[in-house]
């Protein structure tokens, strides 16, 4: 720790794990690394000229959804449809077995709501409640649109994987 | 392989925002806010002149005491007792009626006691101790009194003056000086 900067430096360090946290989670809706740029950009300046201080990272998330979701009004892209209420999966695995493939390209596959909810819950660690409280849809809307998510994943990487060859195949000569 | 959970953590840690961003979304002159009220600039004025009146005597205290500090620290007097053990040091400094021990145990990791002498900061009796950076070699003036209903209005600052380095903070009932010189 530097002795002369001790207070700077932990304010520091906080504004850039939470502009870091904005960004990624632009980025979960966009899929776009230039649009999360300016969408976190634009969300910081926003609550910086309502007078929010300090930031925190709640009213900055919302934040940039709601500049997200204007942005698609702007270009009349409707994605943010409300969803019917589904069946909770109750007693869905935590731990699922992974995926193969490019994670950017598959996870550009999803739709933005499941992006985000994807974000919220493997990265922030969001309970469902938690997001439920964010966006706006009903605790089991998350559960089983998350698990939803996943799954579509899965069948996305699944289609990409090539066909197996059997070894006697690889092995054998022409 | 990695379940789907960390992988897309993986993945969105992985992504940073540019440095560029950073440092235009953390200058604050970059984000003049509006003046909602301003009807009310009149009457901060006014309180603050009258702040400013009442609180004339420690308006300045802070760079009294930086002075003060760059000062001593400059004059590198002897000190009168050479020990890297504050009891040590605390024992021979006997007329300090306030605990000498560190600020902090982070303080005590970084930086290793070399001895220390009696001084004084605004006329409260203090402790000036020499410290050396374990990780610089550098030598450093820890300067310590006990927290007066003066010292405690001094808000946490860290100010160059003659080429000194000085930091001021309270911790608990005690109140911090510590000085480097920067060449």
């Amino acid at each position: 720790m530097n002795w002369f900067n001790k207070s700077g430096s932990q304010e520091t360090a906080q504004f850039r794990e939470l502009a870091q946290s904005g960004f990624r989670y632009a980025l979960s809706l966009s899929h776009h690394h230039h649009d999360a740029e300016d969408l976190a950009q634009q969300a910081w300046l926003k609550l910086q000229r309502n007078g929010s201080s300090p930031i925190v990272r709640g009213p900055l998330f919302k934040t940039i959804r709601n500049l997200f979701i204007d942005s698609l009004r702007r270009k009349g892209i409707i994605e943010f449809e409300t969803l019917p209420e589904e069946v909770l999966l109750a007693g869905a695995p935590t731990s699922e077995p992974g995926v193969k493939g490019d994670l950017d390209y598959l996870l550009g596959q999803l739709k933005a709501g499941d992006r985000e909810l994807l974000y919220l819950h493997c990265v922030e660690g969001y309970t469902a409640r938690e997001i439920s409280g964010l966006v706006g849809r009903p605790r089991g809307t998350i559960l089983s649109s998350i698990n939803r998510a996943k799954s579509r994943l899965r069948e996305l990487a699944a289609k990409q994987e090539p066909p197996s060859i059997p070894a006697a195949a690889k092995s054998a000569r022409p | 392989m990695n379940s789907i959970d960390t992988q897309i953590k993986e993945y969105y840690q992985e992504q940073t925002l540019p440095e560029e961003n950073l440092q235009s979304m953390q200058s604050p002159e970059n984000f003049p806010r509006p003046r909602r009220w301003p009807w009310l600039i009149p009457l901060a004025a006014a309180a603050v002149l009258l702040l400013a009146i009442f609180s004339r005597q420690n308006s300045g205290l802070p760079q009294a005491v930086v002075a003060e500090i760059a000062k001593n620290h400059n004059a590198q007097l002897a000190m009168e007792i050479r020990s890297s053990d504050y009891q040590k040091v605390a024992a021979q400094l006997d007329r300090i009626a306030f605990p000498l021990i560190a600020p902090s145990e982070e303080f005590s990791r970084q930086f290793t006691l070399i001895g220390g002498r009696y001084c004084s900061i605004q006329t409260e009796l203090a402790a000036q101790l020499r410290v050396r950076e374990n990780t610089t070699g550098k030598i450093h003036t820890l300067y310590i009194t006990p927290l007066t209903d003066d010292f405690s209005a001094v808000k946490e600052t860290t100010q160059t003056l003659k080429g000194v380095k000085v930091r001021l903070w309270t911790e608990g009932d005690r109140f911090f000086g510590l000085a480097l010189s920067l060449q």
